[in-house]
């Protein structure tokens, strides 16, 4: 309704009241013309050093409620001296801008005259929180906003008003969240549902430009005299690349001290109201002072970001090195760098300015008085005068660890690990004297642990704090066991081991942690243990001392048994069957015999699996070594080994059958190179009875495949068939096959099959082509002396194989031969 | 007034068993007892092996067998065997023996024991020590004034008063500051006449029962000059009190009822005196019922 009544006052002409030419959702974000004009009139911008219309430092603060004294709004000088000071419930903190300050109550916007403190105006809050305000000459902005923390309701309003009267110009209210506005060049940057920035030109409450960041939040925006920042734990300065709108392309610091407790903001949250009564919001923060951009790198004054938790204050520079330390009496309020350093207001009224360089106190002032909420405004505050000497980093670091304040449990164990990288090494004596201290928390105690395990230097001190024994009379306590034997294991100080013996005997050792003293002795320690771990163990193998809890003795043994060898073994088994050790003890020797044997066994068991593995590899190696199937070369030759058996059968079988032409063997090999399932020809029994034994014991080579069908053929009178050159050739091998087909049929009836197939099969004999003419010579090819019979059946075998077995389906190696011939086989096709 | 009540039980406790010790005698062997079985060094040979046995009840046997031969050739056995790691029973019984022994030779394995992880062992370990005749000893008696477990350091205490471990004053005077109550009767025991002005020094800062239980010591001994001692009771009534009344009472009625020593007479009239300006009733101040017993006896 709100809308729409502002729409029609707009459409009537009735002056700016709602406006809705900001915040739109459609409008485009990062776009490089859009922030052009507002870069220039930032750049152009001359802001005063001073936000107060003074011209001189100011400090604006509330008061705390005490008895009997009303809650004050007061003006100081930092020197202390009081300009003014008015009853004020302050709700939130209050704000210097230029002749007005900007501060709420529970109800109301209120905006004060700098000059006496006298309300000039106030307005409704609207039921919302004031977030803040800033000024652009004589228009103050302020949001009021409520859902930054969650919840259903956000609603977002912002305010421009005349700053003396309140008087409104122009407004928004958005469903979402608005933060902390900063104007700047005639501009005001709002942050806006933590991830944008709306740039509205100030005079006119038009939004022109926007900025989105698709990688971060954006938290806060603040002007400095070098320029726009803006993001929420890491900086940003605003220029052209913040149009990328991502970190990686924008001008980007990351977060200073990274490793700092509690997550420090480097500004005020702007999406939350500063509260004007006393808080812990605020209270752990960074302060910086950006001073430009040099090199892309945003660059801050004095090189130094200052950590403060609540009364203590650390240094850094830009490369997140520490430099100085503090610990302040007070709590400190409020914070503000300046040329020379920090200046800080404690709760107490104090004011004191700390040097860049060493945190000396240059100066301090201040005005007594319990304050709740400060602005300070001191531009580049500068009441000269040299830094006081200060504490060195250590001491003063050693001074927070030791600070009974259990408050500040968090930075006090922070400083424990910032002293803890330094190397000198007393300061691991140190250390180990402030975990001594029984006021230590825990938590600081467990940062002094975790950082002497992994400290490299000063070691010597941990070796040496076991020459501590418990006294009652000199009131001497155990040394830190807990703490010191971790970081003696952590770094192997094998130099410990006496000391740890020393524990280990000394009754006045807590049972608690003499477990761990002899895991100790056990993993620094060598053969040279076993004697005291003996007596250790033998003394109280059957008392009671350890029978609740005999992790100790267990320990105790486990030495013995790891560097005891036989002997050690030996006394283990003889406790373990002492029928006086205490059964825990039995059950944890046992334990660690059992534990031995299933070693054992895993040790067995893999190196069975490897052998395994090794016998699988060479066996895949020779698998894959073997050839996939024999070549018909490689059949012959393991023939042609036993040559003068078969040919004993020949010469029988030729003698039964002079016209026997050829003898022929079809077989089956298996992958081991086994022949079975024998088929001859010719297949007359007092033939197959003689070659059958000598052709099954025949062994070939291994193959891949699990079984291959082999022939072996011999021509026992060599035949040639020199192609008739008027023959033609026929072209495609269906010709071919229906020729040799009518020869077939027009052979003599009655002949053998083989001398039948022979001629059909176009294979050629093996022998030499000069022998070719001597086709009536009736010697079979291996009685002539020039015949080579492995050249022969080598060549031809597999051809005529194939034929004659009438498998036509197989393809043994014999096939590769028919290529040899002069003619193809009538069964393949022609090339 | 708790630890009131549980120092003084302690104090009265650990009394009786150093008392009985020293009864015994320190440095002498302990009475045979006619009931006791007749055994001899003969016997050595025959008993030591049951020290191996499995059954304890054997192993507690031989123990007393050793103990009634009473010669410090039973020391190494009995040294073995608690160096062999025992059950509490036989540990404490064996600690037993060595104290009726009471033969220097225990000296190397009852100190270490002194270091025993269990309270009971080494209490009886500085007892066994304290029964040796040995110079020695009140170095390793002291020991036992820093140790963590009060028990062990009211034995130690006691046990250096009982020995007249005079050298022993100082440390003494400490672990009474910190709080060893059983040391005041060893500074009773033990300190001269400059003791008493620095034992003095603790009234009104330790509880009125343990500085009687000193001061009982002191008037009872009769190297202590009766001047020291009518100080002692003039400082006395000036604390006053139905404890001081009482204590003052019974050290009147130690005094024998007819002397011819001035001094014992003089002392008893400053007792008559001093006990009938205190008043006969507690005067609102209550007293605990240890306390009431006659302090640290």
């Amino acid at each position: 309704m709100n809308r729409l009544c502002a729409i029609a006052l707009l459409l009537l002409g009735c002056g700016p009241a709602i406006n809705t030419t900001a915040f739109s959702h459609r409008f485009p974000d990062n776009q490089p013309e859009d922030l052009a004009p507002v870069l220039a009139a930032t750049r152009a911008a001359r802001p005063p050093a001073l936000r107060n219309a003074s011209g001189q430092p100011l400090i604006v603060a509330t008061t705390q409620r005490e008895e009997d004294h009303e809650r004050r709004l007061l003006a100081l000088r930092p020197s202390g001296e009081e300009l003014w000071s008015v009853p004020f419930d302050a709700a939130t903190r209050p704000e210097v801008l230029g002749d007005v300050i900007m501060t709420s109550t529970r109800s109301e916007v209120v905006a004060l005259d700098l000059a006496d403190g006298h309300v000039l105006w106030r307005r409704d809050s609207e039921s919302l929180a004031y977030v803040g305000a800033s000024r652009s000459g004589d228009t103050i902005l302020y949001v009021l906003s409520v859902g930054a923390a969650g919840g259903a309701t956000r609603v977002g309003r912002l305010h421009a008003v005349d700053a003396r009267t309140g008087r409104k110009r122009w407004g928004y209210e958005i469903a979402g969240v608005l933060g902390r506005p900063e104007a700047y060049g005639g501009y005001v940057f709002v942050p806006w549902d933590r991830q944008n920035i709306a740039i509205l030109e100030v005079a006119t409450g038009i939004e022109r430009a926007r900025l989105r960041s698709t990688d971060d939040v954006i938290a806060w925006v603040r002007s400095h005299p070098s320029g726009v920042y803006y993001g929420s734990r890491g900086i940003y300065h605003f220029d052209e690349r913040s149009a990328s709108g991502v970190k990686g392309e924008s001008t980007y610091r990351p977060p200073p001290i990274p490793d700092a407790p509690r997550d420090p903001m480097v500004e005020d949250d702007a999406f939350f109201p500063m509260p004007g009564s006393r808080s812990a919001r605020g209270r752990i923060r960074i302060y910086f002072e950006p001073e430009g951009v040099e090199d892309g790198s945003i660059r801050v004054v004095g090189d130094r970001f200052y950590y403060i938790y609540y009364r203590y204050v650390f240094a850094f520079d830009s490369s997140d090195r520490i430099v100085w330390a503090r610990m302040l009496p007070g709590d400190i309020l409020r914070a503000d760098v300046v040329p020379r350093g920090l200046v800080t207001l404690s709760e107490n009224g104090e004011l004191r300015l700390l040097d860049a360089a060493s945190g000396g106190d240059i100066w301090t002032g201040g005005h007594e008085a319990s304050l709740a909420s400060a602005d300070l405004d001191l531009g580049s505050f500068d009441p000269g005068g040299e830094p006081a000497e200060a504490a060195g980093l250590e001491t003063a670091l050693a001074e927070i660890i030791g600070d009974p304040d259990n408050r500040l449990v968090a930075a006090r164990a922070y400083a424990v690990e910032l002293l803890a990288r330094r190397p000198n090494p007393a300061i691991t004596q140190l250390l180990l004297d402030l975990y001594a201290q029984r006021a230590v928390p825990g938590a600081v105690k467990e940062a002094i642990a975790n950082a002497l395990r992994v400290r490299t230097t000063g070691t010597e001190h941990l070796v040496a704090a076991l020459d501590q024994h418990y006294d009652y009379l000199d009131e001497t306590p155990v040394p830190p066991l807990d703490l010191l034997v971790p970081a003696l294991l952590e770094q192997r100080k094998t130099e410990a081991v006496s000391g740890l013996v020393g524990h280990m005997l000394d009754h006045e050792t807590p049972a608690a942690v003499l477990p761990l003293v002899i895991r100790g002795i056990v993993e620094l320690g060598d053969a040279s243990v076993v004697p005291p771990l003996r007596d250790f163990l033998v003394l109280y193998h059957a008392d009671s001392t350890f029978s609740e809890a005999p992790q100790a003795l267990a320990m105790a043994a486990e030495g013995i048994y790891r560097h005891g060898g036989d002997e050690g073994r030996a006394l283990l088994q003889a406790l373990g069957a002492e029928g006086k050790t205490i059964a825990p003890l039995r059950a944890a020797i046992g334990g660690i015999f059992e534990r031995e044997a299933q070693e054992a066994e895993a040790a067995a068991r893999a190196e069975a699996e490897a052998e395994a593995a090794a016998a699988a590899e060479a066996a895949r190696r020779a698998q894959a070594s073997r050839p996939g199937r024999l070549s018909q070369a490689q059949i012959n030759e393991v023939f042609v080994a036993r040559t003068d058996a078969l040919r004993a059968c020949v010469e029988q079988e030729l003698e039964r059958n002079p016209r026997l032409g050829q003898i022929r063997f079809v077989f089956i090999l298996d992958s081991q190179g086994v022949p079975s399932e024998f088929r001859f020809a010719p297949n007359t029994s007092e033939f197959v009875a003689c070659v059958q034994p000598i052709v099954t014991a025949l062994r070939f080579p291994p193959i891949r495949e699990r079984r291959q069908r082999a022939t072996f053929t011999v021509n026992l009178r060599a035949r040639s068939r020199a192609p008739e050159p008027s023959e033609p050739r026929d072209r495609f091998w269906w010709s071919r096959a229906q020729r040799r087909a009518e020869q077939a049929g027009a052979s003599e009836v009655g002949r053998p099959w083989w001398e039948v197939r022979q001629a059909a099969a176009p294979s050629q004999p093996t022998r030499p082509p000069e022998d070719a003419g001597s086709t009536e010579d009736d010697t079979p090819w291996w009685m002539q002396e020039d015949s080579n019979a492995g050249d022969s059946s080598d060549s031809n075998a597999g051809d005529s194989s194939d034929s004659s077995a009438g498998d036509s389906s197989d393809s043994s190696a014999g096939d590769s031969n028919a290529s040899d011939s002069d003619e193809q086989p009538w069964w393949l096709p022609a090339e | 007034m708790l630890r009131q009540v549980t120092t003084m039980a302690l104090a009265a406790a650990l009394m009786g068993t150093v008392t009985a010790a020293a009864q015994r005698g320190r440095g002498r062997r302990a009475p045979v007892d006619p009931e006791q079985p007749r055994v001899s060094l003969r016997d050595l040979d025959r008993i030591v092996p049951k020290l191996q046995s499995p059954n304890p009840d054997e192993v507690r046997e031989a123990i007393d067998l050793l103990s009634v031969i009473d010669r410090p050739e039973v020391v190494p056995p009995l040294a073995e065997l608690l160096r062999a790691g025992q059950p509490d029973a036989i540990t404490d019984r064996a600690l037993e023996a060595l104290r009726g022994l009471a033969a220097p030779e225990s000296i190397e394995v009852l100190t270490e024991f002194l270091h025993h992880r269990r309270v009971a062992a080494r209490r009886r370990a500085y007892q066994a020590l304290a029964a040796i005749d040995d110079p020695r000893i009140p170095r390793l008696l002291e020991r036992g004034l820093r140790d963590s477990d009060r028990s062990v350091r009211g034995a130690a205490a006691l046990a250096l008063g009982e020995i007249g471990a005079r050298q022993s004053l100082d440390i003494l005077f400490r672990a009474f500051e910190r709080g060893v109550v059983e040391a005041a009767i060893a500074i009773g025991k033990l300190g001269d006449a400059a003791a008493i002005e620095r034992y003095g020094e603790f009234l009104g800062r330790e509880p009125l029962g343990v500085m009687l239980s000193g001061y009982r010591e002191f008037l009872g001994r009769r190297d202590i000059p009766h001047d020291s001692k009518k100080a002692i009771v003039e400082r006395l009534g000036e604390v006053a009190g139905v404890m001081v009344r009482r204590f003052l009472g019974e050290y009147l009625a130690s005094l024998p009822e007819r002397t011819r020593n001035r001094q014992i007479r003089e002392l008893k009239v400053l007792l008559q005196e001093t006990i009938a300006r205190i008043p006969e009733e507690a005067t609102g101040t209550r007293v605990a019922p240890a306390t009431e017993q006659g302090g640290a006896s």
